[in-house]
């Protein structure tokens, strides 16, 4: 059956190698830099507060 | 693919487990681009639960107060809940529930699970009912009559259909979404051209709303609350679709776009719809404005796209349930079982809480509200984006994000503050209202006041948990003492 298996039903010896695994991928994003993951900026905070906060409020207001 | 990625063999066909599973994705296993975050999201966007919102709508506003209140709200709802989700998310490669460990701890964590499971449950047994609606205007198209029990009946046969998807995979549900999106966009542009030309603007203007409340302001303020309250309703689903972007852009752009406007458009379709033809069940609306037998053919395009709404909620709501102790070890088709136990009621009384499901719409802001200014303060303004993830994944007391025997009681309180708040400013059940209510959204009090004080309260409180630290770990330094994987 294809279903979303979980750890705890692997055999002991997989369980093992799935908290290295875990601590592995930790180490590896907790040590990643935030650049790695593309760029964000205040420019996009202004375009994303203007469309879905300021205008959308604006809008609501006037259709009162 | 090698090592505990295979831990299930041939169950994944060769998908990792990590991307169903919890554990942190790396950037290079995440799966959507810019195509294609902005493509699973308008799947997510263009499905069954448009049309309940717009038939809700239609009962209290007209055709343009509603649309601003569906489009706005939806905006308004979907940014404020999912600015920390997509970007906590997808920095740490987190499922949703692990996100929040942070704010409450790690079995507090556990009690939000239980606020996102009811969302999920309460949608899935909302679309069967309508599923169930479906056949029976079916049968009334095709000249009979309709029985009494064909709704309830209906419903079960779509909670065994769910069933046998959810429990045969996601691919499966890939393949059919693949067919039922595209089919619900063309039944959505029909309906549109259709509404357009065999009734035009001025109708779809000036029709009256179906059942509005006596005090007319209380209808627009209760329409926006449904637009913000929607809105806030994908929380569920913004931690799966972010952990699998690979760039900070792609982890929220789609999210608001999508979620945000073009949901707000459908539902939009779904109001003018429910407007004209005078009825606010979306399966009573395909007949009189395609004729029968387009309208029965987009009624069953509706009904099986009801089936693959549910089953991607349960399929979710299976995910999450694995975070419960006792439920780890459970097969796949027990945890299934386990979701749609709930959805029985809606087999014997359907009608009754599909009466109910505006109301469970804005009780969404309860919910929802509260958790998502908790986490907007405390990961943006507490923790400035910084998290410890090994403590995530800590059991052990020594974890940061242990608290008080695994709660943090602040923010928990603040969550109960959040929904009193919003019974004060407005009761979904009874629709009263506090004069406030005029002025301010029940969802936008409910998510601001738990903000502020949850923030001044981990800021200065003597008994405050200590300050995360969360930079960087060395090599080979990560240790758990208690995994919680």
């Amino acid at each position: 059956m294809n279903s979303p298996a979980d750890p705890a039903t692997a055999h002991p010896g997989q369980n093992d190698e799935l908290i290295r695994d875990l601590e592995r991928r930790i180490e590896t994003l907790q040590n990643m830099d935030d650049s790695e993951l593309g760029t964000f900026g205040k420019l996009d905070w202004i375009i994303l507060i203007l469309a879905s906060i300021v205008i959308p409020v604006i809008a609501v207001v006037m259709a009162q | 693919m090698s090592g505990p990625a295979a831990a299930s063999g041939g169950e994944f066909s060769g998908k990792p487990l990590s991307i169903y599973g919890r554990m942190p994705l790396l950037p290079e296993e995440r799966e959507y681009r810019t195509w294609s975050a902005h493509g699973t999201c308008f799947a997510y966007a263009i499905a069954t639960w448009c049309f309940l919102t717009g038939g809700y709508a239609a009962q209290l506003v007209g055709a343009v107060q509603g649309m601003v209140c569906l489009i706005a709200g939806n905006l308004i709802g979907v940014f404020l809940i999912s600015a920390p989700l997509s970007a906590g998310c997808q920095r740490y490669g987190l499922e949703q529930i692990d996100f929040c460990k942070p704010s409450f701890g790690q079995n507090g964590a556990k009690v939000i699970l239980i606020f996102y499971l009811a969302n999920m449950i309460g949608w899935s047994g909302l679309i069967l009912v309508m599923f169930g609606n479906g056949i029976s205007n079916i049968v009334s198209a095709l000249g009979y009559q309709p029985a009494g029990w064909l709704v309830g009946a209906g419903v079960a046969l779509g909670i065994w259909l769910t069933y046998l998807l959810t429990t045969r995979g996601v691919h499966l549900l890939s393949r059919f979404n693949a067919i039922i999106t595209p089919a619900l966009v063309i039944i959505v542009l029909f309906m549109f051209y259709m509404l357009i030309t065999s009734h035009g603007w001025d109708e779809i203007l000036s029709a009256p709303p179906l059942d509005p409340l006596p005090t007319p302001w209380m209808n627009y303020a209760v329409a926006l609350e449904l637009g913000i309250a929607s809105g806030m309703s994908w929380w569920g689903g913004i931690g799966f679709l972010a952990r699998n972007t690979r760039t900070r852009r792609n982890a929220i752009y789609p999210e608001v776009l999508q979620l945000g406007l073009v949901f707000g458009v459908v539902c939009s379709i779904a109001l003018f719809s429910g407007l004209v033809v005078g009825s606010d069940d979306p399966t009573q609306w395909m007949v009189p404005l395609g004729g029968v037998v387009m309208g029965i053919l987009a009624l069953l395009f509706v009904a099986l796209a009801n089936i693959t709404s549910t089953a991607v909620s349960l399929f979710a709501s299976g995910l999450a349930l694995r975070h419960l102790p006792g439920l780890h070890k459970r097969a796949w088709w027990q945890i299934i079982v386990i979701t749609i136990i709930p959805l029985l009621f809606f087999i014997f009384w359907p009608q009754e809480l599909y009466d109910l499901g505006d109301a469970f719409l804005a009780y969404n802001g309860t919910m929802h509200a509260p958790v998502g200014g908790i986490l907007l303060v405390d990961y943006f303004l507490l923790r400035h984006q910084r998290l410890h993830l090994p403590s995530i994944f800590e059991s052990a007391p020594s974890g940061q994000y242990h608290f008080t025997g695994g709660f943090n009681v602040l923010a928990l309180a603040c969550v109960v503050i959040g929904q009193l708040t919003y019974f004060l400013v407005y009761n979904p059940f009874t629709d009263e209202a506090h004069w406030l209510f005029a002025w301010c959204p029940a969802s936008i009090a409910a998510f601001v006041l738990p903000a502020l004080i949850y923030f001044v309260g981990m800021k200065f409180w003597p008994g405050k948990p200590a300050q995360t630290q969360a930079a960087g770990v060395a090599t080979g330094s990560v240790k758990l003492v208690k995994p919680n994987i």
